[in-house]
């Protein structure tokens, strides 16, 4: 990208009421058609059509959703960003969508209850038979985003290395009988994610680049949840490049790898393999959530980015995605604070075209009021980082 | 030998509960539901040292934090617990650490439970060091001594309320990848002590519990531990470092993994249980979860309940 300190979101936003109502087969209340309204009116969407939808949800989802996907898409093309997604509206959230369309894949249970943190829980699956690509996971979400938007689209997935850690796995694990429980799970977990992003993730893959996308986001969320070693070597982490290879190798697209929330000394870690990561234009990762709210550019000042150094130790070349903007956090990062986060991690790489501005991870879970003041911030911040580069 | 068992921490929501507390309706009725069915279901199953499934923690270090004064949990800094997909927020410690009298309470569903002879599961004084944006003190062992202060009050109150057992969790003693393994044998004196802190006098039966990777590596220095039982992720843990057990600990067997929706055969793991009990020579056993069964749905949670059950029948009968 020539401008810089372009800006990008991550993939999620949280569903309108409109959509998930409609989605619960509950009825769309008033309220919900009015913030519809509202919001309609604030992006400049003619939606009487919606609404004439929204009287007969029942048979009218699908469609729905494509007007959830058009406010989302307008939502980011009026706060400025330049590449954009479409909040991932069509999908249920970034597991259980790619799982449920894997053959092999068995949900443990009829609802969420897994959980993660807080009240926040997903809907688990077990492996239980061999892994096989069955349907396009996102190919017409991806055909209807790439109709309505006006910017350049990035479609996120979620990578086979994250689908394999979330999962529980019944299959692969009994096939193996090498020594300890250890091992045995190991080895059953390396096959499980091979199979993973060699069959359905890649051929997934291939399908959207088949119809037109340009730049796609692999999300690994989990690629830097275990950091120990095993038999002498590091294991999960060269499993997850691995698996990023296996996956991107020989297509011809802009790979941008989404990583996030890893535990101490887990980007430094990753950092020493992340260059074997062969298509990996750049790297999206999360740093805004372990920052302080104070201005400044300094080491002291920016805490939260002391990893860079280590990103830049191991770099050739690849660009950033600096996570500016803290996702679960409702206030908004001011300006002045994300200009500062910008200029600080331009000063580490020692190249502002490196530098990408990018909120944490995905904006689920806070309002779209909230996503779009922080979004609306995060290009402002960018344009002030610009003005004196 | 009788072969025990009991559980060991945080239990799965059910879906109501989920359901309950994400649209704040009904909570608390729901939680004590919740609570009632896992203390049925630990009574009909013949598990032991009865927990009441700590329902309302979202992890094992906030609901302590919230109980200290010196100690603030943001809603930010969301954390990994270790190798797991779950988080929690890290607490920043901003003042002197010490107890806020009565406030364990709130954490503990007592009420459910039998007016005496219930099990409490705590972090250890290491872990929860370990776990903390420290921003006051100069010294680590400062910061967890005060924290062992204070986390002897909270014990001391979780016994007068009817407690007899107290599992420490020390997950931070076995997993420290980024660390050289040999760092923390330098440091073990002062993580006993602080646990020597918490236990010293006190009227209750102590577990230290340490799970998410290899024990055996401070296995010996542990037997040195002032606590009863110690409590191994057996998953992990090579069986060769259970020869050598001090006899005079009891051992606690995480045979049951927590973590997999894979239903272990009962037979099988008594066989297993069997083998290391044989290779331990350990006088007092108890059979249980690798670690807090809340990484699976409550269905499968409670499945690995009945499993645990039937295993320690099996061991029991000699079947």
């Amino acid at each position: 990208m020539e401008k810089l300190f372009p800006c990008m979101e991550i993939g999620s936003l949280k569903k309108p009421k409109w959509l998930t109502r409609v989605e619960k087969c509950q009825p769309v209340e008033t309220e919900h058609v009015a913030d519809m309204r509202a919001w309609a009116e604030e992006l400049d969407i003619n939606s009487s059509q919606l609404e004439l939808l929204l009287k007969e949800p029942a048979k009218n989802l699908p469609e729905i959703a494509k007007w959830a996907s058009l406010f989302a898409v307008r939502m980011q093309e009026q706060a400025g960003l330049d590449v954009i997604w479409n909040g991932e509206m069509w999908r249920s959230e970034m597991y259980e969508d790619p799982i449920g369309n894997t053959g092999g894949m068995n949900f443990v249970s009829d609802y969420s209850g897994t959980h993660v943190w807080g009240d926040n829980y997903y809907r688990a699956a077990e492996c239980a038979g061999q892994i096989q690509f069955t349907k396009p996971w996102h190919l017409e979400e991806f055909l209807h985003a790439k109709s309505i938007a006006k910017k350049p689209i990035k479609v996120p997935i979620t990578d086979a290395h994250t689908l394999g850690e979330w999962s529980y796995d019944s299959h692969y694990v009994k096939n193996k009988d090498a020594g300890g429980t250890r091992a045995r799970r190991q080895e059953a977990k390396r096959e499980f994610i091979l199979e993973l992003a060699r069959g359905p993730l890649r051929e997934n893959i291939k399908q959207l680049v088949a119809n037109g996308a340009k730049i796609i986001q692999l999300d690994g969320p989990a690629a830097v949840t275990d950091l120990r070693e095993y038999t002498g070597r590091l294991y999960d982490v060269p499993l997850f490049v691995e698996a990023f290879n296996e996956a991107t190798k020989g297509i011809d697209a802009e790979f941008h790898s989404h990583i996030c929330y890893p535990p101490e000394g887990g980007y430094e870690l990753l950092f020493k393999y992340a260059m074997e990561m062969k298509k990996c234009a750049q790297f999206n990762l999360e740093f805004a959530n372990r920052d302080l709210w104070s201005l400044g550019a300094s080491a002291d000042e920016r805490p939260g980015y002391a990893a860079l150094s280590v990103f830049k130790e191991h770099n050739d070349g690849r660009r950033v995605g600096l996570g500016v903007l803290d996702v679960h956090n409702d206030n908004t990062e001011p300006l002045f604070l994300i200009e500062d986060r910008l200029l600080y991690a331009s000063k580490v790489l020692g190249d502002s075209a490196l530098v990408i501005a990018v909120p944490d991870c995905g904006l689920r879970t806070r309002s779209l009021g909230v996503a779009h003041q922080k979004l609306c911030s995060l290009v402002a911040g960018a344009d002030l980082a610009r003005a004196v580069s | 030998m009788e072969v025990g068992a009991y559980l060991t921490g945080i239990h799965a929501r059910s879906r109501e509960l989920i359901s309950a507390r994400k649209h704040n309706n009904g909570v608390e009725e729901a939680h004590r539901r919740d609570a009632e069915s896992l203390v049925a279901l630990q009574q009909a199953s013949g598990i032991e040292r009865l927990v009441d499934g700590m329902l309302s923690w979202n992890s094992p270090i906030e609901p302590v934090a919230s109980c200290l004064e010196g100690v603030e949990v943001p809603a930010t800094n969301l954390r990994r617990w270790f190798n797991t997909n779950t988080f929690f927020h890290m607490p920043s410690v901003t003042g002197r650490i010490a107890y806020m009298p009565g406030s364990i309470r709130e954490h503990v569903a007592a009420g459910v439970l039998p007016k005496k002879g219930w099990k409490a599961v705590l972090p250890a004084p290491y872990t929860f060091a370990s776990l903390v944006d420290n921003k006051h003190y100069e010294d680590f062992n400062e910061l967890m001594f005060d924290f062992a202060r204070a986390q002897r009050e909270m014990v001391r109150e979780l016994i007068g309320e009817g407690c007899a057992y107290v599992q420490l969790d020390d997950p931070s003693l076995v997993y420290h990848p980024l660390r050289d393994s040999s760092s923390i044998k330098d440091v073990l004196p002062e993580i006993k002590n602080a646990v020597e802190l918490v236990t010293r006098g006190q009227y209750a039966r102590f577990s230290l519990h340490t799970y998410f990777e290899d024990a055996s590596p401070i296995l010996r220095d542990v037997f040195d531990f002032p606590v009863q039982d110690i409590g191994i992720d057996f998953t992990e843990t090579d069986l060769k470092a259970i020869s050598g057990w001090d006899s005079s600990k009891g051992i606690a067997l995480g045979i049951v993994d927590a973590r997999s929706s894979w239903m272990e055969e009962p037979a099988r793991i008594a066989e297993l249980a069997r083998s290391i009990l044989d290779k331990s020579g350990a006088k007092e056993a108890y059979l249980c979860p690798t670690t807090s069964l809340k990484y699976l749905p409550r269905e499968l949670a409670d499945q690995k309940v009945r499993v645990i059950s039937e295993t320690a029948r099996r061991l029991g009968s000699g079947s």
